[in-house]
């Protein structure tokens, strides 16, 4: 963004709410749009009517066997990750006053994604000796420790109320994501040919998820974070002016960490668990939200998580109808796009001399 | 009244504080001046209720400043950093009114709002990014955030205290004026003021009490006219200084002539 732009972002900030209901009404469009299409469209065309008369309980039985088993439970889990990475990258960003930060960048997807891929390798080991009512939760449970656990170690190293922990926070991250990747790696070398072939393909990330009741799950626990995110708008607005000005303003500085952190390990290990790492969204929904609304979290969370939805089901559709009847994982297409806009956003910082503010 | 009593507070082996004690009472302005490293930043912190002191008590009202929530806290006293946050991503109107309680009803903040911009002579560009504001402007920016907490206390029946750290430092000289108007102004208004500063004719010009410091301790807390003179303030600065009384201001620099020597 230029400086006339970043000035005209400040000024339509002010303009009020009705250019705010406005484009929120556009964007909720695009997404409905988004999701018809997802609906709609794969190897069996069905029109949007077809759809309608479906979820309204017609619609013969092949459509709504298709709908109902592999569509639905899909755009689901679609809106969930988009929403839950959206929130989440928007919450880090404003936590740490970084427009870099991103579930990925501090390390809480590399903890999830390694309590998963422990599940998917060691699981055999410990599946039996579990209640048969758990076993089949033995992922989500698996990568939401992983996340939890990293936000637990990111929280003993740094002590917050003093010093400059923003820094501390980033650089743990890129340590935790060094020793994530280390032991997914030795987890890889370890494992069989079938193993192999189900990380390969986790940790490029994709919706197609059979299991809908793993979906369900995640769903609901993504969900149920929202409210929490939702929440600590004004409180991410105080962070923005730094730790000092926003205690001597007010604000309980750890319990809005704690509950932003929390929130953040429990959206993003659900969604990982089901999707695989999903990389990128939680930087680029939040920063297009930051440039149509300006960067008051009240409006700013919401619109991510909507502009989050847009991007992952406009991807997945991307991959599905790309090659069809393949499915290439969203992951590479979130990554392939989400990369090189990284890549933009930090020479945009490091020429403005300022990568870790 | 705010006071510190005894109050300790240790960098590692430092002691930033020693056993330092001194009271602000609401309507009063007392200056604290001393050297980079006195400890005078420190015994804000500590006042404020951002730090937690190793050893001592500090009392808002009566009430451990410790033991009061963020929230009350941030009623009772507002504080201004040495430096705040340059980087901030709001207009100069979104910052004052982003410290206002929820509690506080819009139109009211608004007007308080309006009060602080016009207070620092901000109005003109109310709607200009902060990040895009000069240095001066935005610290001003900042000190109009202040003041519009201290507001939103007093309409809640509180806001007595208010503690700021070399608000004048990035300032030209119409807006220090500006600066020690607004100190005035809320002092007559019944709030008291602590004041970290390092121009010592400034200080002269705002106190009721000057507090000097020096590696922690408290040198004397006493009446403008009684710390500001060379005897005190030059074995403290380790620097000679000049002290010219005119028309009932006490004007106070460095002596910067080539070899001139301390005094005392």
């Amino acid at each position: 963004m230029t400086a006339t732009a970043e000035q005209e972002t400040g000024r339509l900030a002010h303009l009020g709410g009705s250019r705010t209901a406005l484009l929120f009404f556009v964007l909720l469009t695009i997404a409905s749009m988004a999701l018809i299409a997802e609906l709609a469209l794969g190897p069996v065309q069905i029109t949007p009517d077809r759809v309608l008369a479906t979820l309204t309980g017609g619609g013969e039985p092949m459509e709504s066997a298709i709908l109902w088993q592999i569509r639905i439970p899909r755009a689901a889990l679609g809106i969930a990750v988009g929403v839950s990475m959206a929130l989440s990258g928007a919450a880090l960003q404003g936590l740490l006053r970084n427009p870099l930060a991103e579930p990925g960048l501090i390390g809480v997807t590399a903890g999830a994604s390694l309590g998963a891929v422990m599940a998917i390798v060691l699981g055999g080991l410990v599946v039996g000796l579990m209640p048969d009512v758990i076993a089949p939760f033995l992922l989500p449970i698996a990568a939401f420790i992983g996340g939890a656990t990293v936000i637990a170690i990111l929280f003993s190293l740094v002590r917050f109320g003093s010093g400059p922990s923003v820094a501390t926070l980033i650089l743990a991250g890129v340590a935790i994501n060094a020793i994530v990747g280390a032991a997914i790696g030795v987890l890889i070398y370890i494992s069989d040919d079938q193993q192999l072939r189900d990380l390969t393909f986790w940790t490029m990330g994709s919706l197609g998820v059979a299991d809908t009741r793993l979906i369900g799950i995640v769903t609901v626990l993504a969900l149920l974070t929202f409210p929490v995110f939702l929440g600590s708008t004004r409180a991410l607005d105080l962070l923005q002016l730094g730790e000092r000005a926003a205690f001597y303003s007010g604000l309980n500085i750890n319990r809005a960490r704690m509950r932003i952190a929390a929130a953040t390990a429990l959206s993003v290990g659900a969604v990982t668990c089901a999707a695989g790492p999903i990389g990128f969204i939680g930087l680029v929904a939040p920063h297009i939200a930051r440039m149509m609304f300006g960067p008051g979290h009240k409006v700013l969370l919401p619109a991510s998580a909507l502009i989050g939805v847009i991007l992952v089901l406009a991807a997945d559709l991307g991959v599905r109808l790309a090659v069809p009847p393949a499915e290439p994982p969203i992951g590479l297409a979130t990554s392939l796009i989400g990369g090189p806009f990284f890549l933009w956003l930090l020479m945009r910082q490091v020429s403005r001399g300022r990568v870790i503010a | 009244m705010l006071e510190a009593r005894e109050v300790t507070v240790s960098f590692g082996t430092k002691r930033a504080l020693d056993g330092v004690s001194c009271a602000l009472a609401p309507g009063e302005v007392v200056a604290v001046i001393g050297p980079n490293g006195a400890g005078k930043s420190t015994l804000l912190a500590a006042l404020s209720g951002v730090m937690n002191p190793g050893a001592g008590r500090v009392l808002i009202d009566g009430d451990e400043v410790n033991d009061l929530s963020p929230e009350d806290l941030a009623l009772r006293r507002a504080a201004l950093e040495q430096t705040p946050v340059r980087d901030v991503p709001y207009t100069a109107e979104t910052l004052v009114g982003l410290t206002i309680p929820t509690r506080i009803s819009p139109s009211e903040a608004r007007e308080i709002v309006n009060r602080a911009l016009r207070a620092v002579d901000l109005e003109d560009i109310r709607t200009v990014a902060v990040h895009r504001l000069s240095g001066g402007q935005a610290h001003r920016a900042h000190l109009a955030r202040a003041l519009a907490q201290l507001w939103s206390g007093q309409t809640l029946g509180y806001g007595r205290y208010l503690m700021i750290d070399e608000p004048t430092a990035s300032l030209d000289l119409q807006h220090q004026r500006n600066v020690l108007d607004v100190v005035r102004t809320v002092c007559q208004e019944g709030t008291g003021v602590l004041i970290v500063l390092h121009d010592l004719t400034l200080a002269a010009a705002i106190a009721d009490r000057v507090l000097l410091m020096r590696a922690g301790r408290v040198v004397i807390d006493a009446a403008p006219d009684d710390v500001i003179q060379p005897s005190l303030i030059e074995p403290v600065y380790e620097t000679p200084i000049v002290v010219v009384r005119k028309d009932a201001q006490m004007i106070v620099a460095p002596d910067y002539r080539p070899g001139a020597a301390l005094n005392s």
